[in-house]
C-alpha cells in the first residue's frame, strides 16, 4: 500500500490550478499543513479491505433511478426570459453576459 | 410574548378555530426578532412584506369561512441556502452576497401552499461547510443558552431562531449533521428526513448525494406536520422520492414504546463522547426502555470510517458543485482584473479566491485532491466503498432493530474559538451524525438533558430508509413523557 503523499507546495499549486483558487503565499504553509493532516488521517481507508465483504462502490447508494413513466413529457416548456437569466450576472451588455477575453487579439 | 400557543401544531389549530389573527402573529414575531435578534444574529434578513401580505390574505380567507391549511399562521424561518423568489439567497457566502433568487424552492413553496408564513432567512456556515455557523461571511450567531457558546451549524441561525421563539419552525439543510447538531446544541428538535423525501430543487448545493432539506421545531409533532407538507415527488428533482404516506397520523397511534426494538450501537455510544453527554443519553435510553422499548446492544463497525468517507465524498462533490461560481453567470466577479485585458481563467480564479472563505477553499482543495488523477483510487473510490460497507451494516441492523439511538453530538455547545485551528478535531466532532447521512436514512435529534452548567444535551434516533415515521413516533412518545424539550433559554 503506498504511503500517504506528502502534500507539498507544488501539489497545492496544482490543486489550486485545477480548482481555480489562488492561495496567497502567506497562507500556503498553513493550508498545506491542514491538508497534510487530513490526508494522513483519511488514508486509513486505503488500508481497509472493503471488497472482502463483497462491497461494490458502483452499487447504487442513496440515489434511485427514475423510471421512464416518471419522466416529464418530451415537450418544450416556457424557458426563463433573457432578463431573468441575466438578472444576477455581475456584468452584462446588449442582453449578453460579459465574459473575459478567451482568444488572443 | 404571553400565553399564545408556541408550537406550530397549536398555532395552526387556533388559527383554524378563528382564535388567532395571522397579521397579529406576524407583527408580534417581527417585533420579537427586531428586539432580540441584533444580539443573537439568527436572521440575515426578514421578509416583512411577503409575510405580511400572506398573513393579510390568510385572515381574509379565515373571515370568509374558507378552510385553512395545516400550517395556517405558522411563522417559518428558512436557511440562507434555500431560494425565496426575489429575496437574497447567499448561502452564507460573500460569493452570493447580492444574489436574488429567481424562484422559490419546492420545499418552501409547499409550505406557503399549506398556509405557512415565511418570515426571513437564517444565518449559516458558508455553503453549509462548518459546525458552528462561524464560517458565515456575514455575521456571528450566538447560542441563546449562553452568548459565548456556539449555536452549532451549519443551520445555526435556524436553531437559534426556534430556540429563542423567533419562529415556530425553521427550515435547514443537513449534509452531514447540519440540522441535527445545531438542534442538539440549542435545545430544539431537528429532523433530517430520508434522502430524497423532501425535494432539493431550490437548495443551493453542497454535496448532492448527501444534501437533505430538514427542519427544526419545538416538538416532534411539529416536525411531523412539517414533513407531511414538504415531502413528495418533484418533477424538478430527479432524486426526489415518490410521495410517501403521511406520518402525522402515526403519532396518535402510540402513547408508549411497547415492542419497539431499540438498537444502541457501541461505536456511537462511548468512545469520544463527553461523560456528561453519555450519562444524559444513557438515562434517556433507560427511560425509553421503561416506556416499553426493547433495548438491544449492537455494533456498527464501519462507523470508524464514517468521518473520512464523509469528508472525502462531500468535498469531492463540493469541488464539482461549486465549480459553477465562475464570476460570469452570477455571484462575485473580481474588480481586480480587467476582462478586456486578462484571460477568462484569471478572472474566474481571482473571483473565486475573493468570493470563497478559507474553510470553503480548504474543502474545495481537499475534494479536488481526493478526486484527482493519481489520488482518486486511494481516496474517493475507497470512500465510496466505505459508504457501501456502512450502508450494508445499517441494513443488517435494521433487520433486528426499528430505531437506533446515540448522542447527537459528542459534546454540548463549546465556546467560540475552541479547536478553531485544527480541522481534524472539528471534523471528528461530526462522527455521530455523518453515518446516517452516508446511509441516506432518516435521523432526528431531540433534547434529553443538560450539562451541570445548563447547556442542552440531545439524543439522536435513526431509522430505516423511508421510515421517517419511526423516529418521529419515538420522539413524540419520549416528549409526551419528558420535559427536556420544554426548557427555554433566559432571554
Amino acid at each position: 500500500m503506498p504511503k500517504p503523499q506528502a502534500i507539498d507546495a507544488n501539489l497545492i499549486a496544482h490543486l489550486g490550478e485545477l480548482a481555480r483558487i489562488r492561495v496567497p503565499e502567506d497562507r500556503q504553509e498553513e493550508l498545506r499543513a491542514k491538508l497534510q493532516q487530513l490526508v494522513v488521517a483519511f488514508s486509513t481507508l486505503a488500508e481497509t479491505d472493503f471488497e472482502a465483504a463483497g462491497d461494490d462502490a458502483n452499487a447504487a447508494t442513496s440515489m434511485r433511478t427514475m423510471t421512464a413513466d416518471e419522466l416529464r413529457k418530451d415537450t418544450a416548456e416556457t424557458p426563463p426570459s433573457v432578463d431573468q437569466v441575466l438578472a444576477n450576472a455581475p456584468q452584462t451588455a446588449a442582453h449578453c453576459f460579459v465574459v473575459a477575453r478567451v482568444v488572443e487579439p | 410574548m404571553s400565553t399564545s400557543p408556541t408550537t406550530a401544531t397549536a398555532i395552526a389549530k387556533a388559527m383554524r378555530n378563528g382564535d388567532l389573527c395571522a397579521v397579529d402573529i406576524v407583527q408580534a414575531q417581527l417585533q420579537r426578532i427586531a428586539s432580540l435578534d441584533p444580539e443573537l444574529g439568527a436572521f440575515c434578513s426578514t421578509f416583512d412584506d411577503r409575510a405580511t401580505a400572506n398573513a393579510v390574505r390568510l385572515d381574509e380567507r379565515q373571515k370568509a369561512g374558507e378552510s385553512l391549511g395545516p400550517l395556517a399562521g405558522v411563522v417559518i424561518g428558512s436557511k440562507d441556502n434555500l431560494l425565496v423568489e426575489n429575496e437574497l439567497a447567499s448561502a452564507g457566502s460573500r460569493m452570493l452576497s447580492t444574489f436574488r433568487a429567481p424562484f422559490t424552492a419546492t420545499s418552501l413553496q409547499r409550505l406557503e401552499l399549506h398556509d405557512g408564513l415565511l418570515i426571513g432567512r437564517t444565518n449559516m456556515d458558508e455553503f453549509g461547510m462548518g459546525s458552528t455557523t462561524e464560517t458565515s461571511a456575514f455575521q456571528k450567531t450566538r447560542n441563546p443558552f449562553g452568548k459565548d457558546l456556539v449555536p452549532g451549524g451549519s443551520s445555526g441561525g435556524s436553531a437559534v431562531a426556534v430556540a429563542a421563539d423567533l419562529c415556530a419552525i425553521a427550515i435547514g439543510s443537513d449534509t452531514g449533521g447540519s440540522v441535527r447538531q445545531p438542534a442538539a446544541l440549542c435545545g430544539v428538535t431537528g429532523l433530517k428526513p430520508t434522502y430524497g423525501r423532501v425535494p432539493r430543487y431550490g437548495l443551493i448545493a453542497y454535496a448532492s448525494s448527501l444534501d437533505c432539506v430538514g427542519a427544526l421545531a419545538r416538538t416532534a409533532e411539529d416536525l411531523a406536520l412539517w414533513l407531511d407538507c414538504a415531502s413528495g415527488q418533484d418533477p424538478a428533482d430527479a432524486t426526489s422520492l415518490p410521495t410517501p404516506a403521511t406520518v402525522s397520523h402515526m403519532l396518535a397511534e402510540r402513547s408508549d414504546l411497547k415492542g419497539v426494538r431499540i438498537g444502541v450501537p457501541r461505536e456511537l455510544n462511548g468512545e469520544g463522547v463527553d461523560d456528561e453527554v453519555l450519562t444524559a443519553t444513557q438515562a434517556a435510553v433507560a427511560q425509553i426502555r421503561d416506556l416499553g422499548g426493547e433495548v438491544i446492544d449492537c455494533a456498527l463497525p464501519s462507523a470508524k470510517h464514517a468521518v473520512p468517507a464523509y469528508y472525502l465524498l462531500a468535498t469531492a462533490e463540493a469541488a464539482s458543485n461549486l465549480a459553477r461560481y465562475d464570476g460570469v453567470h452570477y455571484g462575485n466577479r473580481t474588480e481586480q482584473t480587467d476582462p478586456s485585458q486578462q484571460s477568462s481563467i484569471d478572472t474566474t480564479t481571482q473571483s473565486r479566491s475573493e468570493g470563497f472563505g478559507a474553510e470553503v477553499q480548504l474543502r474545495i482543495l481537499l475534494g479536488t485532491f481526493a478526486s484527482s488523477y493519481g489520488y482518486s483510487a486511494q481516496f474517493y473510490e475507497r470512500a465510496r466503498l466505505a459508504r457501501r460497507a456502512l450502508q450494508r451494516e445499517f441494513a443488517q441492523l435494521f433487520e433486528r432493530c426499528d430505531v437506533l439511538l446515540s448522542p447527537t453530538s459528542p459534546t454540548a455547545a463549546p465556546h467560540f474559538g475552541d479547536h478553531e485551528e485544527d480541522p481534524l478535531a472539528r471534523y471528528m466532532w461530526d462522527a455521530l451524525t455523518v453515518p446516517a447521512s452516508l446511509a441516506g436514512i432518516p435521523a432526528l435529534s431531540m433534547p434529553c438533558g443538560q450539562t451541570a452548567d445548563g447547556r442542552p444535551i440531545a439524543l439522536q434516533a435513526m431509522a430505516k430508509h423511508g421510515h421517517d415515521g419511526h423516529v418521529l413516533q419515538l420522539a413524540h412518545v419520549f416528549q409526551m413523557h419528558s420535559q427536556h424539550h420544554l426548557r427555554r433559554p433566559q432571554l
